[in-house]
C-alpha cells in the first residue's frame, strides 16, 4: 500500500463566501484546511515550519498584498515540496512571470471540483516523490505483504 | 465716433466773440452816425462862416448908416442905429460860444481881432448917446471901419477851416465804414468756414453711422436695444428674422428681459434702482428660444446695462449668441468621456463581476455532488440544511451581481437635459464602488467618507458627476502610480473620497484626496484647460478635467484643485444644495438610494451601511 500522507493545505482568499465555499468542500472530502482572509495572515501561516503547509491555494489580489507574492516567497522556502495553487478573476499577461509555470492556474469562476482533481493529482505525484525518497531511509512503512 | 453732432468747444467759442464784436461794432457805428447827424446839425445852424460874414454884414450896414449921418442935413434914427449895434453885438457874442471858440481858440492872432472888434464896438455903443452929432459920427465910422475887413478875413479864414473840419470829418467817417464793412465780412466768411466744417463733420458722421448699422444688421448675433421703460430703441436683422418678423419695425414696442426667460427679476430691478455713483455689471445667462422654424435654440445672452452721467438706467443692450451647436457638440464630448470611462472600468467590473459568479459556480456544483453521493440521502435533515444553505448563498451572491450590474447602469445611461435631485453620497458611493476593483488591482487603497443618514440633496444629473468623480479617482490614482517607485511593495498609494457639506452656506462638497506627487505650481492655473496635460504624448487627450469643470459648472458648482500639506492633491467639488421644497423625483431617487438600504445580516461588500473603509476592506 503506497503511503499517502494528508496534506495540510492552505487557502487563502479574502472574500469570505468564496472562501467558505472552497474550504467547506474540501472539508467535506476530509482534507485538511486551513483559511487565511490576509497576506500576512497567509505569511504567518506559511512560516511556522512546525505546521508545514503541503498546499498553498491563493488569491491573486488583496487587500494587503498578492498571492502570486506568496507562491514566490513559499517556493523559494521550499521549493517543490510546496504544491502551488492560484485562484484568480483575472491574470494580466505581464504577470505571468517564470515561476508561475508551475502554478495551477484556475480562472473564476471555476468548478471547484477541478480544483479538488487537480489538487489530488498533485498530492498523489508528491506522494511518489516522498516515497521514493523514504526508500533511502529506515523504513517504517506499511507495505502490505 | 470721432465727431460729436454739435459744434465743439473752442468752434463755439470763436462763434460767440464773433458775434460779440459784431454786437460792440453795431452799437460804435450807430454812435458814430448820431454823432454825426449831430454834428451836421450844428453845422448847418451853427455855420461859423456865415456867423461871422452875417457879422460883417452887420458892420456894413451899421457903417453906412452912420456914414449917412455924417453928412449935413441928414436924418439919423437913434433909434435903428442902437438897434445895429445890438445886433453886432449879439452876433460878436456868438462869436465866444460853440464852434466858434473852437475855431478862435485854436488861433491866438483871431483871438486879439476879436478882442479889438469887441472893444471897438464897446466905444461905439458908448457914443451911440451923442448922436446925432457929425463928429461923433465921424469917430464911430473911423471905429467901426477896420472891423469889415477883419470880419471878412475872419470868415474866410473859418470857411476854410470849416471846410477841413468837415472832410476829415467824412474822411473818418469813411474809414469807419470801410472798417465796419470788412469786419462784417469777415465774420461772414468766419460763419461760412464753420458751417462748412459742420457739413463735413456732419456727412464723416454720416458714414460711420452707415458703416455701423451695415455691421449691426448684418451679424449673426442678436442684438437689442431697450430704454429704461423696456421699449425697444434698436434691432437688428437677425433677430428680426429669428422671430419671424422680418418686415415688422418692432421699435418701440415693450420687450421684458426678464421674461424671456434670462435676466432675474431681481436683477432688472437693481438696475433699474441704481443711481449716482454705482457701476452695474453685465450680466450674462442663457435662455431656450423657438425660432420660427419650430426649432428650440440654446441662446447665451449677455445684457449689459448703461448709465448716463448721473448713475441712472439709461439703455439696455442685450447681445444674443446661437449656442446650441456648440451645447450639443459639448454633450457630445461629455458622452464620448463617459464611454471611455466606462471603457476602462470594464475590466474591473468584470472582475467584480466574477466573484460572485464564483461562488455561485462553487454553490451549485456543491449542491449538485453532494445530492448525487449516496451517503448524504442517509441524513436527509442535514441535507437539506445543507441545500437550503448553499442556495440562499446562490440568491445573495446572484443580487450581489446585479447590484453591482445596477450601479455600472446608472454610470452608463445617458443623462437626460433635466436637471433632477439627487443624493450625493449615494452618486459617490456607486461611483467608488466601481473603481474599487481597478485601484486594488493597481495596490492602491480606496476609502469612502460619507455623512450620516442620507446626505445632502443637489441638482443635476447622477450619472454626470459619478462621470466626474471617475474621473478624478482614475486621475488620483495615475497619480500615485506615478509617484511610486518601481520596487515599492504591498500599498502603493491612498484615495479618499469624502461628501460633506455646509447646510449653512448651502453647498454640498466632494472631495477626491490622494498622496501622491501633488500638483506641480506650474501646471495648477492650468489644470482645466482643455487639451492640458502633463502624460506624456499618446496617453490620455487632456480632456477629462475640463470636461469634468465643465460638468460641474453647469451644474452651477464649482470644482477646484489644490495640494494637500501632508502631500499629494486634494480636488473639491462644490454644488449648491438642492432647494429643500423641491419635490424628490421617484425615478432618480430609486436608482440611486436602491444601494443604501443592504440586508445588514449578509456581509455584502457592495454597499455596505457600514460607509466607511468598506471597500478598502474588501
Amino acid at each position: 500500500m503506497p503511503v499517502f500522507f494528508a496534506p495540510r493545505i492552505l487557502i487563502v482568499e479574502d472574500e469570505a463566501e468564496l472562501l467558505d465555499e472552497v474550504a467547506s468542500y474540501l472539508r467535506r472530502r476530509g482534507e485538511t484546511v486551513v483559511t487565511a482572509t490576509t497576506c500576512n495572515e497567509a505569511r504567518r501561516i506559511l512560516e511556522d515550519d512546525s505546521k508545514p503547509i503541503d498546499v498553498l491555494i491563493t488569491d491573486a489580489r488583496m487587500p494587503d498584498g498578492n498571492g502570486i507574492d506568496l507562491i514566490r516567497a513559499q517556493t523559494e522556502r521550499i521549493g517543490d515540496r510546496c504544491i502551488c495553487m492560484l485562484m484568480t478573476g483575472h491574470l494580466e499577461e505581464s504577470q505571468i512571470t517564470a515561476e508561475l509555470h508551475k502554478v495551477r492556474i484556475f480562472h473564476k469562476p471555476f468548478a471547484v471540483l477541478t480544483l479538488y482533481r487537480e489538487l489530488r493529482s498533485a498530492v498523489a505525484g508528491t506522494s511518489r516523490k516522498r516515497e521514493l525518497r523514504l526508500d533511502h531511509e529506515p523504513v517504517v512503512s506499511a507495505h502490505g505483504e | 465716433m470721432a465727431a460729436s453732432t454739435g459744434l465743439s468747444g473752442g468752434m463755439k467759442r470763436v462763434l460767440v466773440l464773433v458775434l460779440i464784436f459784431l454786437a460792440v461794432a453795431s452799437v460804435i457805428s450807430s454812435i458814430s452816425i448820431v454823432q454825426r447827424l449831430a454834428a451836421l446839425d450844428r453845422v448847418s445852424r451853427y455855420n461859423l462862416t456865415w456867423l461871422l460874414s452875417q457879422a460883417a454884414h452887420e458892420s456894413l450896414r451899421l457903417q453906412e448908416m452912420i456914414g449917412a449921418a455924417a453928412l449935413p442935413g441928414s436924418q439919423i434914427d437913434v433909434d435903428d442905429v442902437t438897434l445895429r449895434v445890438d445886433v453886432l453885438r449879439n452876433r460878436l457874442s456868438l462869436l465866444k460860444g460853440g464852434e466858434a471858440a473852437e475855431f478862435i481858440g485854436a488861433r491866438p492872432d483871431l483871438k486879439a481881432t476879436v478882442d479889438e472888434l469887441s472893444a471897438s464896438l464897446t466905444a461905439v455903443e458908448g457914443l451911440v448917446d451923442r448922436l446925432p452929432d457929425p463928429k461923433i459920427a465921424v469917430r464911430m465910422r473911423m471905429l467901426l471901419e477896420p472891423l469889415v475887413p477883419r470880419m471878412l478875413q475872419m470868415a474866410a479864414a473859418a470857411n476854410q477851416w470849416s471846410g477841413e473840419k468837415v472832410a476829415m470829418d467824412q474822411h473818418d467817417l469813411s474809414v469807419d465804414h470801410w472798417a465796419l464793412t470788412g469786419l462784417l465780412l469777415c465774420a461772414a466768411l468766419v460763419i461760412l468756414a464753420l458751417l462748412y466744417g459742420q457739413q463735413r463733420i456732419a456727412r464723416k458722421l454720416e458714414s460711420e453711422m452707415e458703416q455701423l448699422n451695415s455691421l449691426f444688421q448684418s451679424t449673426g448675433a442678436f442684438f437689442l436695444m431697450l430704454d429704461r421703460d423696456e421699449r425697444i430703441v434698436m434691432v437688428n436683422q437677425a433677430l428680426r428674422d429669428f422671430r419671424g418678423d422680418g418686415d415688422r419695425d418692432m421699435v418701440g414696442e415693450r420687450y421684458s428681459i426678464s421674461e424671456d426667460g434670462g435676466l432675474s427679476p431681481e436683477t432688472a430691478a437693481l438696475w433699474q434702482a441704481a443711481s449716482g455713483s454705482e457701476v452695474l455689471k453685465p450680466a450674462e445667462y442663457e435662455t431656450r428660444a423657438v425660432d420660427v422654424a419650430g426649432n428650440t435654440r440654446i441662446i447665451k445672452n449677455t445684457a449689459t446695462p448703461i448709465q448716463d452721467k448721473d448713475g441712472r438706467l439709461l439703455y439696455i443692450v442685450l447681445i444674443g449668441v446661437d449656442d446650441t451647436e456648440r451645447r450639443q457638440a459639448e454633450i457630445r464630448l461629455f458622452d464620448a468621456s463617459r464611454l471611455a470611462n466606462l471603457g476602462e472600468m470594464a475590466s474591473g467590473v468584470a472582475h467584480e463581476i466574477n466573484q460572485p459568479l464564483a461562488v455561485i459556480r462553487m454553490a451549485a456544483d456543491s449542491l449538485h455532488e453532494e445530492l448525487e453521493s449516496e451517503e448524504a440521502h442517509a441524513d436527509l435533515p442535514a441535507l437539506f440544511d445543507f441545500m437550503k444553505g448553499k442556495l440562499k448563498r446562490i440568491s445573495l451572491q446572484t443580487d450581489r451581481a446585479s447590484d453591482i450590474i445596477r450601479e455600472l447602469r446608472t454610470v452608463a445611461r445617458k443623462p437626460s437635459d433635466e436637471a433632477e435631485p439627487f443624493a450625493l453620497a449615494d452618486a459617490a458611493r456607486i461611483s467608488a464602488g466601481l473603481l474599487s476593483e481597478q485601484l486594488r488591482a493597481s495596490r492602491v487603497a480606496l476609502s469612502l467618507e460619507l455623512p450620516e443618514g442620507p446626505g445632502p440633496t443637489v441638482l443635476g444629473q447622477v450619472s454626470r458627476l459619478q462621470q466626474v468623480v471617475i474621473n478624478l479617482v482614475l486621475n488620483a490614482r495615475d497619480a500615485i502610480l506615478e509617484a511610486a517607485p518601481p520596487e515599492a511593495v504591498g500599498i502603493l498609494g491612498h484615495v479618499v473620497v469624502r461628501v460633506s457639506d455646509d447646510r449653512e452656506k448651502d453647498i454640498a462638497t466632494i472631495f477626491v484626496e490622494d498622496n501622491g506627487a501633488g500638483i506641480p505650481e506650474t501646471v495648477l492655473p492650468r489644470l482645466f484647460e482643455p487639451f492640458f496635460t502633463t502624460k506624456p504624448t499618446g496617453k490620455g487627450t487632456g480632456l477629462g478635467l475640463s470636461i469634468s469643470y465643465n460638468i460641474v459648472r453647469l451644474m452651477h458648482g464649482e470644482l477646484s484643485a489644490e495640494n494637500r500639506s501632508e502631500g499629494g492633491a486634494r480636488f473639491r467639488i462644490s454644488l449648491p444644495l438642492a432647494p429643500s421644497d423641491a419635490p424628490d423625483q421617484p425615478g432618480a431617487m430609486h436608482s440611486t438610494t436602491g444601494f443604501a438600504s443592504q440586508d445588514g445580516a449578509t456581509p455584502d461588500p457592495a454597499g455596505t451601511t457600514d460607509e466607511r473603509t468598506a471597500l478598502a476592506a474588501r
